[in-house]
């Protein structure tokens, strides 16, 4: 609790003094990039997921999209041994079948609306399919992704739902839970 | 310059050596087990060593390897969510692990994300080493090694731990330590047991060798080494030992042969000197001393010039010595000078030897002043000697001269009187035949009584005078080498019979058993003297009788042969042994009987009475007849006596006891025949036989004579022989029978051999007749009466009796008994002549009579007649020779025909 204490007082100091920079952005934004294939490498799906299209990893992107340009050439080697597929959703919030469809085929679905609503609701509607649900800098009361990243510093942080991710039948690794900044459910 | 440091060097190297091989010999064994070890140890230390230090590094490069590996593992995460705190966390544990002094993570971009330096002992990385493809390497003092960080194949950073190795350094000093502690240990163990092992060795070696040292300085070889052990030591121990003992006993015997010599030396008789080659003496012995009247002191300060004048002079020194071999003598007669200046005459013998190097003579002088002496008066007895002996010698030749000269006399004179007895006894016999022949016509006239008694006595004692004038006559022929033998063919079973027929009365008259064992196989015919054997014999049977009262008289004959070449003609060995059972002959005078006018001395003369000249006469007679006469006898039990007769020649003519018969009623008209044999003998017994008929005969010795005698004298008649020298008869007769001037002359084959009768037999151009050895002069006659014309019982006969028969013939009949006989030749006479059988032959004979009779022809009739007689009575002889005359019976038979027929034969 006490390091969880110091790094987030660190990183409120070190927010407000740092300057926000559009370099910088571009750099967290490769980070976080590079933190959500990361999250590939340590998150463990259920047998019926890994099934579906099983030749490709899906990394669905719904709301502002930052990453799928980076990610399109981010990792050139596939994860897993599979190659990475970067798909931008459109989510009409009304069609509630065809979200379901649609997220359906992804392994990872990055929310990223501006609007805390919107977020909050397409994660509540995807809440037991077996995607990893990411978020990030969510201001919301309850952590709804799984998981949730945050600028801390000049760093990247993030906090895991373990509950959400059981509920869909996600598992994590323990070496990722080992640096999370936070863990809702299931104990640290 | 570096030559004396080389010598130095390699004398340095010698002389260590040297003092090595001067250790002493338990000192050597100990340092040769202690270097031994000490450099088993010391090798196995460093393989320890050398093996332990692999052995950390090897841990040392697992154990970082695994390490790294683990660590890298770990970093994984921290490297993928760049967590520098969680990355130096994992670096930390390394701390304590395997002297880990510096650890450091690298990013994907090679940039430190994180670093440790453990100990303070922080080193810049060396960057080759990071892009080296090695993934460790051991420097000097450290040990690096680098692990790179890979997620889902991806390098997402590098793990660079450097280990510092003095830690490792210490632990094999450590090691290195413990080692030569255990060295230094097993050192000093070694040298214990070294000490204890070595004694086993150096015990009884330094025993031995004090045991030598005491031996050779007491000079005691009664001494012996203690056995310590059964080992090689204890071996080399015994036959020290061993060889102690040979040496004692050598030195026993050496010490013997020595004191032996000494004595030998000491009391030889002669004089021994030895010296040097200057002349100089060493050594004398007391002989020499006394025999020069020197103190042995004297001689040996002398020079052996000044005791022989001989070897003065260097010259002569070194001559007499150089000439002499080391090893060799010589001898030298000289004159030693006695002390005063007496010499003495001595012989020298001279040896050169060598000892210790140095070259001596030694003389053994012995005084020869008797000898010498000696010497002279033999030499003079020698010249007088020689002088008498040449004079007896001549006196000698003289006598010889004379005894020649009455040995000349002496043989003159018997020849004269044997010359003058035989006169002497032919002038008596003479007379004597008169005295006989008128005393025997007295006998026959009429006389009274008393008359006729005293005309036995005169005829008695004539005829004991014509004996005794007989022996001295022929021994004086003999003598006088006047008396000729004649060798002829004699019948030899008729010869031994004969003989039996004129002692059988006279031995029946003595009740005396009489016995002739004649050896089985006696030729039949033998060529001898007859009159001289006869003689001889007569001679030892007489004496036999005369010398016999009771018991037996055996005269046995047996012969040997000499050459077996020749069936018919070979030489043999005859003896003639009379034994008999009589009064005997001491041993001491069985040689003296032989002699002329001796008597066996317990002979009788007025009981026995004799000339003493018999056995004289039989011994002469049987020398000249290349035999002689022996006899052996035990007195009282009889003697025997042995006319031994060699190389006799077997005859191949037998002669008919009583053939006078025919002889007597045939007359041969006068006629030539040639008789050709290479026995002379046989030729001359036929001649004999027809000596009083009116043929003549000419002879040849071969055939080559017989063919130009044959042309010469063109004979009516031809007896061949077959195997002759030069040319056979089979030979002659061909050329003979092929000149036409003496193609008609009959021929009659003598043969004696079956083989040779069936090819004469087969000839185209035969013989007339043949005859078969030996040939009887009853056959002769009977084969000549067909060729030469002759008279039976003085009535003309012709020469062929056969035409007799034949000529009343017709010529149709004479043909048919031609054909008849022809048949009767290629059936019956085949079978006869091919199986020899008495039963054929006789069947032969008996259709052969019937045929004679058929055509009433007596010669047939004859002829079948006889054979017909031969084979009943087993004849085997007779059969030979008739049987194969019956094709030339046909072959006449045919001619005779041919001739009625007006062709020529």
């Amino acid at each position: 609790m006490n390091k969880l204490i110091t790094l987030i007082s660190l990183s409120i100091c070190l927010v407000s003094t740092i300057p926000n920079s559009f370099a910088q952005k571009f750099d967290q934004t490769n980070v976080k990039a590079s933190f959500i294939t990361r999250f590939i490498n340590f998150t463990r799906w259920p047998q019926s997921q890994n099934s579906t299209s099983s030749s490709q990893f899906n990394i669905c992107i719904a709301g502002n999209d930052p990453y799928s340009d980076i990610l399109k050439h981010y990792p050139k080697k596939g994860i897993h041994g599979r190659a990475l597929h970067v798909e931008r959703l459109n989510i009409d919030m009304d069609k509630t079948i065809a979200i379901a469809r649609l997220v359906k085929q992804c392994h990872v679905l990055v929310v990223l609306f501006d609007d805390l609503e919107k977020n909050n609701q397409l994660l509540s509607l995807v809440a037991k399919f077996p995607v990893l649900t990411i978020s990030e800098n969510t201001t919301s009361r309850e952590q709804l992704s799984m998981i949730n990243m945050v600028n801390k510093n000049e760093a990247i942080a993030f906090s895991i739902n373990r509950e959400k991710a059981t509920l869909a039948g996600i598992e994590f690794s323990s070496r990722l839970l080992k640096h999370a900044d936070k863990i809702v459910g299931g104990g640290q | 310059m570096t030559t004396p440091l080389i010598k130095k060097e390699v004398s340095n190297k010698s002389t260590s050596k040297q003092r090595l091989s001067n250790l002493a010999i338990r000192t050597k064994l100990k340092l040769i087990i202690m270097v031994v070890s000490s450099i088993g140890i010391l090798l196995a230390g460093i393989v320890l060593l050398v093996m332990q230090r692999s052995e950390i590094r090897l841990n040392l490069v697992d154990d970082l390897t695994a390490i790294a590996a683990i660590t890298a593992d770990n970093s994984i995460s921290a490297l993928s969510f760049n967590d520098k705190v969680d990355a130096e966390t994992i670096l930390l544990t390394l701390k304590n692990k395997n002297a880990v002094a510096q650890a450091i993570l690298f990013d994907s971009e090679n940039q430190i994300f994180a670093e440790v330096n453990i100990l303070n002992n922080h080193q810049p990385v060396d960057s080759s080493f990071l892009t080296s493809g090695d993934n460790h390497r051991f420097g000097e003092n450290s040990f690096e090694i680098k692990q790179a960080i890979q997620l889902d194949n991806e390098e997402i950073g590098l793990l660079y731990i450097r280990s510092n190795l003095s830690a490792l350094k210490s632990s094999m000093n450590r090691l290195l330590y413990a080692i030569l502690s255990v060295l230094l240990i097993l050192e000093i163990i070694a040298y214990f047991i070294a000490s204890y092992l070595q004694r086993l060795i150096s015990v009884p070696i330094i025993s031995l060798a004090n045991l030598t040292r005491q031996i050779s300085t007491e000079e005691n070889y009664s001494l012996r080494a203690i056995k310590h052990s059964s080992d090689e030591l204890g071996d080399l121990t015994d036959d020290f030992n061993n060889m102690l003992e040979q040496v004692q006993q050598r030195e026993f015997a050496l010490k013997e042969g020595e004191k032996r010599f000494q004595v030998l030396i000491e009391q030889a008789v002669d004089a021994l000197l030895l010296f040097d080659l200057k002349g100089n003496l060493r050594d004398v012995n007391p002989s020499a001393c006394s025999a020069l009247n020197y103190s042995e002191n004297e001689l040996l300060s002398m020079s052996i010039s000044e005791i022989d004048a001989e070897f003065s002079g260097d010259a002569l020194l070194s001559n007499t010595w150089n000439q002499l071999k080391v090893g060799d003598s010589k001898t030298e007669y000289s004159d030693f000078i006695k002390k005063g200046g007496e010499k003495y005459p001595v012989e020298i013998h001279l040896g050169k030897f060598e000892y210790s190097g140095e070259i001596f003579i030694l003389a053994f002088a012995r005084d020869i002043t008797v000898r010498k002496l000696a010497e002279e008066a033999l030499k003079q007895n020698n010249d007088e000697l020689e002088v008498q002996v040449q004079r007896r010698t001549a006196q000698l030749s003289q006598i010889n001269n004379e005894l020649v000269v009455s040995k000349e006399r002496a043989e003159a004179a018997s020849r004269a009187k044997s010359e003058f007895l035989a006169n002497m006894s032919h002038e008596i016999r003479t007379p004597m035949n008169a005295v006989m022949g008128f005393t025997e016509i007295l006998s026959d006239c009429e006389l009274d009584e008393e008359q006729a008694g005293y005309v036995s006595s005169i005829q008695s004692g004539a005829r004991g005078l014509m004996t005794i004038i007989n022996d001295v006559l022929d021994l004086s022929k003999i003598e006088a080498g006047k008396l000729s033998l004649q060798y002829e063919c004699v019948d030899t079973y008729s010869f031994i019979f004969e003989i039996e027929k004129i002692f059988l009365q006279t031995i029946t008259d003595k009740n005396l058993d009489f016995q002739i064992v004649i050896e089985e196989n006696l030729p039949k015919a033998l060529i001898i003297d007859q009159t001289r054997v006869r003689q001889v014999l007569f001679n030892l049977i007489g004496n036999a009788i005369k010398f016999t009262e009771e018991g037996a008289i055996c005269i046995r004959v047996a012969f040997t042969d000499r050459e077996t070449n020749s069936a018919s003609k070979s030489k043999i060995d005859v003896s003639f042994q009379v034994e008999d059972s009589g009064i005997g002959i001491e041993q001491d005078q069985i040689e003296s009987i032989f002699e002329q006018f001796e008597q066996q001395k317990s002979q009788s003369l007025s009981k026995f009475g004799g000339t003493g000249l018999g056995l004289t006469i039989c011994r002469n007679l049987a020398k000249m007849m290349n035999g002689s006469v022996s006899a052996s006898s035990v007195l009282g039990r009889g003697s025997t006596f042995t006319l031994h007769l060699s190389n006799i020649d077997v005859g191949s003519l037998d002669v008919p006891m009583a053939v006078d018969k025919i002889i007597d009623v045939v007359e041969f008209d006068s006629a030539t025949i040639l008789l050709v044999d290479d026995i002379a003998p046989n030729r001359e017994l036929i001649k004999e036989q027809f000596k009083d008929s009116e043929l003549s005969f000419i002879e040849a010795e071969n055939g080559l004579v017989a063919v130009e005698q044959s042309l010469t004298h063109t004979p009516d008649l031809i007896v061949m022989d077959i195997r002759m020298p030069l040319m056979n008869g089979i030979e002659a007769t061909e050329q003979i029978k092929t000149t036409e001037r003496t193609k008609l002359i009959p021929i009659i084959a003598l043969t004696a051999s079956i083989a040779e009768r069936d090819s004469i037999v087969n000839l185209p151009l035969g013989f007339e007749h043949l005859l078969h050895k030996p040939v009887k002069k009853e056959q002769l006659v009977e084969t000549f009466k067909r060729f030469i014309k002759h008279k039976i019982n003085g009535k003309r006969a012709d020469s062929n009796v056969e035409n007799d028969s034949l000529s009343d013939m017709p010529a149709n009949e004479l043909k048919e008994m031609s054909i008849a006989l022809e048949t009767l030749k290629s059936s019956d006479y085949k079978i006869a002549i091919s199986s020899g059988l008495m039963s054929d032959i006789a069947t032969f004979s008996k259709n052969l009579k019937t045929v004679s009779v058929q055509f009433s022809n007596n010669e047939l009739n004859n002829y079948a007649v006889k054979l017909l007689k031969a084979t009943e009575l087993f004849e085997v002889d007779e059969i030979e020779v008739q049987l194969p005359l019956f094709p030339l019976v046909i072959e006449r038979l045919e001619g005779r025909l041919a001739a009625k027929e007006g062709k020529i034969v």
